[in-house]
């Protein structure tokens, strides 16, 4: 990379990524600016400056209560996530199973189907079982969507341990008991809270899914905004809210770089 | 121990699997509306998916933004990819924190900052009319031209570090082997670089054609009347209480879905990007 300084070719390149890394933020700057504006239509740059765009919306029913909604369905689903998740991982890294891989492939596979088709067969599911549309087919619907994120970075974390300390630790005369949950769980914390997080905003985020799955009783916050934004002349408020859920990722995304590293996040190693 | 699996399998078995079923047994039936004189199996949704001109239409639709997608993102994240890689600049952490971000951001967001700059009266509109290009706004949303722009946006990222985790494993020595013998930049890509990322390339452009057949908020959000895909109109089915014909659908979309995922599977030892 030495002659990248050199080569005009190189200049363009680094010209190029720039644009590109312009293009990927900036509807993401837009929809927290138009937030800070004055004028009743959003847009951006704003004119004027002011906070009222954020009073407006957190003085909107409801959007205050799908935003209530949302939170408590994502740490309930997020806990029943890891309690379902972290005992299958230790298995998994532990045993060797037959068709371990296909099963893996199983268990990792609601990661890779469109999310409105799941959204729409658990419709038909909850519809044929006599449930209806409770906020209880809802949670179980995010815990099916959040749990292989969980999954997979507890096995990432499990498998790049060292075998040794456990072994260690039962020589020591440890229990399996105490092996686990002294040795084995503080190892596998920052997987888990960071497949935690992950499964935390997947479900706060999810709209395919929830959109089939939510009655106007029980909506959750992104598929509020949805409606808002498809039925109406959008104004600021959906700015300051979109302003707020920033904030709130960037603080997560934060914890989760220091935790568990931003690059491990994909196959692609920083 | 093996007993640990037991939640998380009877947990997908019940309410991943068997809603499939649900919607696969659904599919076989015509809805009340249809057929008011009574229930019986038949295969009259698939018949009418297959044999009206409309529903191939959508089809072909949706697979051709696909296309247009992927050859898009390909096209744009590939310079981008390869910097990734091969950068040894002290930026390098800011860079990748720069291309996963967006992903973690809600599309609900990204789509409503799409819907501000290419608005009526939105950013890009009142730069066009300012600097003079055009005197009346151009219809850059709700059209084919604001989904193509939202969804290569949202789906950039997972081309770009599948991409980067491929070229990183590339051999610099080769380049710069090439470099010493005289092949220019553009010799050294199309000759090196270019044949041995192919696996990656494969491998993207499944994960990035599939996420697109399948996209739904930026769709809906930045798409007309006239941009219906597969998955938009299985919600409006879904919202005409056209339930079964909308599980015909599903299972229309869920048998390419599968398919693609098996080629991934299987013909690129390269797993895509996370998130």
């Amino acid at each position: 990379m030495r002659r990248l300084f050199l080569d005009p070719a190189a200049l363009i390149l680094r010209l190029y990524c720039g644009a590109v890394l312009l293009f990927l933020s900036i509807p993401i700057v837009v929809a927290v600016g138009v937030a800070f504006g004055s004028d009743k239509i959003a847009r951006f740059p704003p004119r004027g400056l002011s906070l009222q765009w954020f009073k407006a919306a957190m003085t909107n029913s409801s959007f205050l209560d799908a935003m209530s909604n949302s939170f408590q369905l994502a740490v309930l689903a997020t806990v029943m996530t890891v309690l379902v998740g972290l005992p299958a991982a230790i298995v998994l890294v532990r045993r060797r199973l037959p068709g371990q891989g296909a099963l893996e492939a199983f268990l990792l596979s609601p990661l890779s189907l469109p999310g409105v088709l799941y959204g729409v067969a658990m419709l038909f599911f909850l519809g044929a079982c006599g449930f209806g549309l409770t906020w209880w087919g809802l949670l179980l619907a995010h815990v099916v969507i959040a749990v292989p994120y969980v999954l997979r970075t507890t096995l990432a974390v499990y498998r790049g341990l060292d075998r040794g300390l456990e072994e260690t630790a039962q020589v020591l005369g440890a229990n399996p008991w105490q092996t686990f949950w002294h040795v084995t769980l503080p190892l596998l914390r920052p997987g888990l809270f960071a497949g935690g997080l992950f499964a935390f905003l997947i479900s706060f985020d999810n709209v395919p899914v929830s959109i089939f799955l939510t009655t106007p009783n029980n909506s959750t916050l992104p598929v509020t905004i949805m409606s808002y934004l498809t039925s109406q002349d959008f104004d600021a408020t959906i700015g300051a809210i979109c302003a707020l859920q920033v904030a709130v990722v960037l603080v997560l995304l934060y914890l989760l770089d220091r935790l568990y590293g931003v690059g491990r996040l994909t196959s692609f190693g920083a | 121990m093996f007993f640990c699996l037991v939640p998380i399998v009877v947990l997908l078995v019940a309410f991943f699997v068997l809603p499939f079923g649900v919607m696969l047994y659904e599919s076989l039936f015509l809805s009340p509306l249809q057929a008011p004189a009574g229930v019986s199996l038949t295969f009259a949704n698939y018949v009418k998916l297959f044999g009206d001109f409309f529903y191939i239409k959508v089809l072909l639709q949706t697979l051709a933004l696909g296309a247009v997608v992927t050859i898009l993102s390909l096209i744009i994240a590939y310079p981008v990819a390869y910097m990734l890689a091969r950068t040894r600049s002290r930026w390098r952490q800011l860079l990748v924190f720069l291309v996963i971000s967006p992903l973690i951001v809600s599309i609900v967001i990204r789509s409503y900052g799409w819907m501000v700059l290419l608005g009526r009266a939105g950013t890009v509109n009142s730069m066009f009319v300012a600097i003079g290009l055009t005197d009346h706004p151009l219809p850059l949303m709700y059209n084919w031209f604001g989904v193509v722009i939202a969804l290569t946006h949202v789906l950039l990222p997972y081309m770009i570090l599948t991409l980067a985790s491929v070229i990183e494993g590339i051999p610099e020595s080769l380049e710069d082997t090439a470099a010493v013998l005289g092949a220019a930049w553009f010799t050294r890509f199309r000759l090196i670089v270019f044949p041995l990322s192919l696996e990656g390339v494969g491998s993207g452009v499944t994960l990035v054609f599939m996420l697109a057949i399948g996209s739904f908020v930026s769709v809906l959000l930045l798409g007309g009347s006239d941009t219906l895909i597969l998955p938009l109109m299985i919600y409006q089915q879904v919202i005409l209480i056209n339930n079964n014909f909308a599980a015909a659908l599903g299972m229309y979309l869920l048998v390419i879905s599968v398919a693609l995922l098996y080629v991934q599977r299987h013909a690129f030892t390269v797993r895509g990007a996370a998130a």
